[in-house]
């Protein structure tokens, strides 16, 4: 069907929420358009008909001052025959029904909601036949309408919403539930300082709403980010893996900072993570990963200079906004979701020796004959022998499977919202507990929080306050990896310190082979507990149409306790006095911090043409940490871990906490944005810092940002091309900065050395007053694209991003009296690609039934300039630690470096080398190293379909990562570079299988009786391509007024999902991961039910 | 306008302008007496580490590798006994005391420019006092570096030994020969002496602080071991002039009590506790019992058929070792004597304070070296008597022979690998 819609002005919204202001009408005898048209641009009135009809209607005179346009609309058709519904700023004109025309007639009520939030839906035209006639629903949703009893299907259009056609099945109510336009050009950039249209806007931004979340998990909120946006990037971390007390490492848009140099400030901070903002104001990773994900409306990630530089010197790595669901006016609703999980370890990757094959790789690699330790050679062969029936007789215990468990994740969240026309109030709370896959780790979280708004007239004021808490339990105390290494042959009933005795031959006294889960049988624990508090509260002022203010501040509250208990009885103990054995810990921390900003914003549309928005803000911010903790030494053999047990109850510490200093931050900003002609648009951010981080010398530090874009889809000469709905090309670039590093680096600091005795002071590190902070300038080239309205999508952006100076840590010489230094050591270059998009073969997103395919691409590159010779000189130490990295101009820090190896000798088992020159050598030469590969992936992303279908949805998402380089450690550690100590763990079989054993032996590892170091060469550099399943999921909406059930129940809708992650894994690298904690498989179900 | 921004920046900057809590920046330390007076006791507590004279210098590392000491091979210190300077353990705890001495040496250097620097905030004989202290102790430091990883001077004074750091700053100090560094210990310990002096006899003498005295004392030592035995002579001398208590120079330790616990209490596992062959004890006495040293020093505990003999100098209530004593400027004008009578009566005049017998020996430099071991046990000096005299077999030793051999190779202990990466 073809719209007979002329939109007049697309409608831009200005202002979040639509208040009134005075408006004078005074006309005599004018044309309606020329009416309409002046209340645009004096009040910014938009007007939506059919040009029709106004055709032949008389010229209106009115004299209106109101703060209502219902006022003015009344009065301008009094006596035509015309109707009309207001929503925001947009004014909806359609013709009045026409009286009785002699036909039957008949009745259709019904109510109209929003198919995702559930709430009703207010100033809907509900229009019949022609479109010319029809009417509009009133603020709780319902509508009535005359028609007549021919007609077959009323349309609902309104502004926010897909046009719907209901076909009729006579007289009767009608629940009509409207798809929100999720994709539409109305999309708001929230930026948490600004708001900005997506349609005018420089930046390269992603914007993702909780529903997209809510469609690839149930709990983790970054992994979905991870498969929405190929720049946001969960590093995977291969020692802990699934540990549910981990926090993940991210970057968006890579590195800007080096790491490896002992980078982390004292505040703990990766210099590579993005900033945080929640609800407007700065917050932790921590607290990110614990937001219940039901909460979320929305997330924004600023990609680039353009927006990120509004956070100033804390924007080089980009900004994460998040933002909680506001509440909806209307009767109270609830809404209550449950979640249960299964979390199962993944260990497909361990490819351990059975008994039999332990008991022969130890003969092969010699430990029978090796009379080390002055063993009895008759006590060892008697060993083997005893060894070797055992695992004849059957003996083979499976170690992996011991310390794990089937994790259970259970979350209820529950939440409540609702309100009058002046106010609206939302709340809610959660409880989920997760169990993680080795036993007795375990991660409780709760929060509970409220929103009150309340607007009257020109002011708008909101209140949030949220309480949340965490507790973890027990990180084992015993790695993963110890279960790995421990020998199949023993069982759990083998306890003790040591698991095998072979005695020696001449002095008394035995060899004794360590039992590597001894330490895992004790009463050692340790627990964390968090807690926190925020309060919120915005007031907004419209001064004018063209004059906004607001302000905005946060107080909040966070304590943390960490305990920690070691029992006297652990292994580590073997060497301190008996008196001094066991050490209890606790360490507490409170975190008060308040941020206030005020802002002004300016906004003014000239002649229909140019629009302009200016924001002034100014902000502050106070951040106070206190530590506090004590650490007792000693406690008898039997303590179970409370501070009573200690022998003295007088802490032996001797260095109390440190407290970071007190962090203030003042800072400025102006942001600009202009439009002419809804084609070309300007951006300008400045910004000025001051901190206290900063020192002294130069406490302030200005950012900036600048960029241009073009609609062309608006261009007069596009009008003919109509496939092509949105054409926009957008390039900015700007000055961002990083402050994750500690407080006083460029000055001398002294710290308490407390002892019973005496106190001093003395300082152990050495300030550098040349310091300069680090720096990114960041340059975005993007393109947006939407064809065959919104069937493909496109969105691609080229990037750069340039740190300089960076600062490094750059180890000193003991005898310079300090261990390290912080300097500026040059420059990195990045720049990369990403690239997300979206076709559709099946599209009716007014039908709600779509299948889409998507892909995501990420290229990353990056590479030193300008090294000083400070960081030059490094690259000896590397080579003697036998590091893969190096600091070498035009090199990236991703790059492996190592020397080139041809493989195994077939004669000899010797490894052959080849050196710089090309030749043949079986000397391993350090300086031989090239970059044998790089360590991140040439190309990785996300490849998703999505089939939605009348309530019905399936999502699937899968990871691929192409030609990433990487150290395989299993091979470096478990097949080869075994020593004397190593032969009674077990090995990776292929220690026994592909290890050269005689002369002839092509073989790709060397000679299995070597227990002396190989150096790290090509050989354990392994290419892997990687194609995984992340996300799988399959939920079906049981609507009201589609199910009696519910009725009868008093649901309103009844949502049940089924959810599968990191479920499947193709590889072609072999290694082992999670070496200390397991990474897990997930299993999940939801639902979620509103009243 | 203007006015209205201008009060807008001061404000900021106001409000930015804020001090650590539990941490000082360096500008105020100094500009304040009592500050000043806290990173004084910072350098005396840090030279407590047991790294420095809590342990490896005094009790520990060093008087294992006197040789005073039983040692099975399953003793976490058998290295020091072997001279083995690869072993982990041992290449660990010299590394330590490397990185703590040139930081305490650092801190040295930064409260000497602090306190020169502000000339107002000290009274001018107690900044005098100060400057003293700190220019002694920076000499001692660095002497005792010497006589660690420097070549044995006698043989090889132009060897590269340590680098002398006289400033704090972050480029890599250079090597200097150890004649160099010999001369550079005398010359801060010139300076020290005319600080020293210059505060007046008013000042209360505690030997818990670098003192006038000890800087003539240390002058001494440090003349004997470049080999000038006239100007040794006449340092002791003027020393000995000064002062006639025991104690000249001794460093409080505030963990004592755990140091003694970790090296010597009975309750410690035999793989870590020190303890000598009670054979040797007894010959290092002469079996004298009433040798005073002999009783205050040593009590004897059970342990199965045996009774270990048990180092009790440092049991509580014990809370200082000493750096400098009297009795070793006797033994430095014995050394030096031109006749043997007067060597002779030097001696005599250390024993009689402890009712010692005559020392046993056929020559001065055995029985000065008796006399060394008997008085300095648990102080470090004795590994330094044997460098200094390039001694090959060490008597007295706690194996069943009762002598150790030593070769020159053993007296090099070698600078930490952490600091030769950087040359």
């Amino acid at each position: 069907m073809r719209t007979l819609f002329v939109t007049v002005i697309i409608a831009l919204t200005w202002f979040r929420t639509s208040q009134a202001q005075e408006l004078v009408v005074e006309v005599k005898s004018m044309p309606l358009e020329q009416v309409f048209s002046q209340l645009n641009q004096q009040y910014g009135y938009h007007f939506i008909y059919v040009a029709s009809i106004l055709e032949g209607l008389p010229k209106v005179s009115a004299s209106v001052t109101s703060p209502q346009i219902n006022d003015v609309m009344d009065a301008l058709l009094k006596d035509l025959p015309l109707a009309y519904t207001v929503r925001g700023r947009v004014v909806t004109l359609v013709q009045k029904e026409v009286g009785n025309e002699g036909r039957d007639k008949i009745v259709i009520t019904g109510m109209l909601y929003d198919k995702e939030t559930l709430n009703p839906i207010s100033n809907v035209s509900v229009q019949w036949g022609s479109l010319l006639s029809g009417t509009v629903s009133s603020l709780d949703g319902t509508f009535e309408i005359q028609v007549p009893s021919n007609t077959d299907s009323l349309h609902f259009t309104v502004v926010g919403y897909y046009p719907h056609r209901e076909v009729l099945r006579g007289a009767g109510e009608y629940r009509i539930g409207l798809n929100p336009q999720v994709m539409g050009i109305n999309e708001v950039v929230v930026t948490g300082i600004v708001e900005r249209e997506h349609e005018s806007y420089t930046s390269a931004t992603t914007v993702i709403s909780g529903r997209q979340l809510r469609q690839l998990t149930n709990t983790n909120t970054l992994s979905a980010l991870q498969a929405l946006d190929p720049a946001f990037v969960i590093i995977a971390n291969n020692l802990r893996g699934s540990d549910p007390s981990l926090l993940p490492q991210i970057e968006l848009r890579g590195k800007t900072s080096l790491t490896g140099l002992s980078l982390e400030g004292e505040l703990g901070i990766d210099p590579n993570l993005p900033l945080f903002i929640l609800n407007g104001f700065e917050t932790s990773l921590e607290q990110i990963v614990e937001l219940d994900i039901n909460r979320i409306e929305s997330v924004t990630l600023l990609k680039d200079a353009a927006s990120s530089a509004l956070y100033g010197a804390r924007s080089a790595n980009g900004v994460v906004v998040v933002e909680t669901r506001k509440p909806v006016s209307g009767t109270p609703r609830f809404s209550y979701r449950a979640d249960i999980g299964f979390e199962k370890a993944d260990i497909s990757d361990y490819n351990m020796m059975n008994a039999l094959e332990k008991v022969e790789f130890e003969k092969l690699a010699g430990r029978y004959d090796r009379l080390l330790f002055y063993e009895d050679p008759v006590a060892l062969s008697r060993t083997y022998n005893e060894r070797r029936k055992k695992a004849l007789e059957g003996q083979d215990f499976n170690w992996l499977e011991v310390p794990l468990q089937h994790g259970i994740t259970q979350n209820h969240s529950l939440f409540v919202e609702g309100g009058g026309s002046h106010w609206r109030y939302a709340a809610g709370g959660n409880w989920r507990n997760r169990q993680g896959v080795m036993q007795g780790t375990l991660r409780t979280t709760w929060g509970t929080w409220g929103d009150v708004s309340f607007q009257k007239g020109k002011w708008l004021l909101q209140a949030q306050s949220f309480v949340n808490g965490s507790q973890s339990q027990g990180t084992p105390s015993v790695d993963f990896s110890n279960y790995v290494k421990q020998s199949p042959l023993y069982t759990p009933l083998d306890t003790g310190k040591y698991l095998d005795a072979i005695p020696y031959r001449e002095i008394p006294g035995f060899y004794r082979e360590p039992n590597y889960l001894y330490d895992a049988g004790l009463s050692s624990f340790s627990s964390n507990q968090t807690q926190s508090y925020q309060q919120n509260i915005s007031v907004q002022w419209e001064l004018s149409s063209h004059w906004e203010l607001s302000s905005r501040w946060q107080l909040s509250y966070i304590q943390s306790k960490y305990t920690n208990f070691i029992s006297p009885k652990a292994s580590q103990y073997d060497e301190v006095p008996i008196l001094q054995r066991g050490e209890y810990n606790l360490n507490q921390s409170k975190h008060v911090a308040y941020h206030g900003n005020i802002m002004a914003t300016w906004k003014h549309t000239l002649a229909d043409k140019h629009k302009f928005v200016v924001n002034v803000r100014a902000e502050i911010q106070q951040h106070d940490r206190n530590n506090s903790g004590y650490t007792l030494r000693g406690f008898p053999m039997e303590a179970t871990g409370y501070p009573e047990e200690a022998y003295d109850e007088v802490p032996s510490t001797s260095q109390p906490l440190p407290s970071p200093p007190v962090i203030r931050r003042v800072n400025g900003l102006v942001s600009a944005n202009y439009v002419l002609k809804d084609r070309y648009f300007i951006d300008l951010t400045g910004r000025v810092d001051g901190s206290t981080q900063f020192g002294s010398a130069n406490r302030y530090a200005a950012f900036w940002s600048a960029g241009i874009g073009w609609n062309m889809h608006a261009e007069p000469f596009m009008k003919e091309v109509n496939f092509i709905r949105v054409f926009r090309l957008r390039l900015n670039t700007g000055l961002t900065g990083n402050q994750s590093f500690g407080s006083f680096l460029s000055t001398v600091v002294y710290e308490p050395l407390a002892t019973q005795l005496d106190n001093g002071i003395v300082h152990s590190s050495l300030g550098n007053p040349q310091l300069r902070w680090q720096t990114t300038q960041q340059t975005n080239v993007g393109l947006d694209l939407e064809l065959w309205k919104g069937r493909f999508t496109f969105t691609g952006n080229w990037y750069q991003k340039n740190t300089n100076p960076l600062i490094g840590v750059i180890d000193m010489s003991p005898s310079s009296g300090v261990s390290s230094y912080a300097t500026n050591v040059g420059k990195l270059k990045t720049h990369g690609i990403d690239v997300s998009l979206r076709f559709s073969p099946i599209f009716h997103p007014d039908r709600d039934v779509q299948w889409s395919i998507g892909l995501t691409l990420f290229n990353h590159q990056s590479r030193y300039a300008n090294l000083t010779e400070e960081l030059l000189a490094l690259n000896e130490q590397m080579s003697n630690n036998l590091s893969l990295q190096r600091y070498i101009e035009g090199y990236s820090p991703d790059d492996l470096w190592a020397v080139r190896s041809l493989g195994i000798d077939p004669s000899t088992g010797q490894e052959v080398f080849i050196t710089k020159d090309g030749e043949q050598s079986f000397h391993y030469n350090p300086a031989d190293v090239i970059v044998v590969g790089n360590a991140r992936p040439w190309i990785d992303g996300f490849i998703n379909t999505v089939i939605d279908y009348k309530g019905f949805s399936i999502g699937a998402y899968f990871r691929y990562s192409l030609r990433r380089d990487l150290l395989n450690e299993v091979l470096y550690d478990k097949v080869e570079n075994i020593d004397f100590d190593g032969l009674s763990a077990n090995q990776d079989r292929r220690a026994l299988y592909d290890r050269w054993q005689k002369p002839g032996d092509r073989a790709r590892f060397r000679g299995i009786s070597l227990l002396q170091d190989t150096p790290i060469s090509s050989r354990f550099i392994q290419r892997e391509n990687l194609f995984s399943g992340d996300a799988l999921s399959i939920g079906y909406t049981f609507r009201a007024d589609k199910s009696r059930f519910l009725q009868r129940l008093g649901l309103k809708q009844l949502r049940l999902t089924g959810y599968a992650n990191d479920f499947l894994r193709l590889y072609n690298v072999l290694a082992e991961r999670g070496t200390q904690y397991p990474f897990s498989k997930t299993y999940s179900f939801s639902l979620e039910a509103t009243w | 306008m203007v006015i209205w921004i201008a009060a807008l920046l001061i404000s900021c900057n106001a409000f930015l302008d804020v001090e650590p809590k539990d941490r000082y920046l360096q500008a105020s330390v100094f500009a304040s007496a009592d500050e000043t007076e806290l990173a004084r006791k910072g350098i005396y507590t840090k030279l407590a580490s047991d790294a420095l004279y809590g342990g490896a210098l005094t009790m520990g590392a060093l008087d294992v590798m006197a040789q005073y000491y039983k040692n099975e091979p399953d003793h976490v210190m058998f290295g020091f006994i072997q001279y083995d300077y690869k072993d982990p353990y041992v290449a660990t705890t010299f590394e330590r005391t490397w990185e703590t001495a040139y930081n305490t040496l650092l801190n040295i250097n930064s409260f000497i420019a602090g306190v020169k620097n502000e000339q107002s905030v000290l009274d001018a004989h107690v900044r005098q006092r100060y400057l003293g202290e700190a220019y002694g102790l920076r000499a001692y430091i660095h002497f005792d570096l010497l006589r660690l990883f420097g070549p044995v001077y006698s043989e090889n004074p132009d060897g590269d030994a340590i680098p002398y750091v006289l400033t704090p700053s972050v480029h890599v100090p250079s090597l200097l020969s150890a004649k160099e560094v010999g001369q550079r210990v005398l010359a801060d310990l010139d300076s020290a002496f005319a600080c020293l002096s210059a505060v007046g006899g008013m000042q209360e003498i505690k030997p818990s602080r670098f003192n006038k005295t000890a800087a003539l004392a240390l002058h001494a030592r440090v003349s004997l071991y470049l080999g000038n035995q006239t100007e040794a002579a006449y340092y002791a001398q003027r020393a000995l002039e000064e002062r006639k208590d025991k104690i000249i120079f001794a460093l409080p330790i505030p963990d004592m009590q755990q140091q003694y616990e970790r090296y010597f209490s009975p309750t410690q596992e035999s793989s870590i506790l020190l303890w000598p062959a009670t054979s040797a004890l007894l010959a290092t006495y002469s079996w004298n019992s009433d040798d005073l040293r002999f009783q205050s020093n040593w009590a004897f505990y059970p342990a199965g058929r045996e009774r270990i003999a048990v180092f009790s100098k440092y049991a509580p209530p014990s809370k200082e070792v000493s750096l400098l004593r009297t009795t070793e400027l006797y033994f430095i004008l014995a050394e030096c004597a031109t006749d043997t009578q007067m060597a002779e009566s030097y001696l005599q005049q250390v024993g009689q304070l402890y009712g010692e017998l005559e020392l046993p020996g056929n020559s001065i430099s055995d029985k000065l070296l008796l006399a060394y071991r008997r008085e300095f046990w648990g102080e470090g000096q004795l590994f330094y008597f044997y460098k200094r005299n390039s001694v090959d077999v060490i008597p007295y030793a706690s194996i069943f022979d009762g002598t150790r051999q030593i070769f020159p190779e053993d007296y090099q202990v070698p600078v930490p690998e952490s600091e030769l990466i950087y040359r």
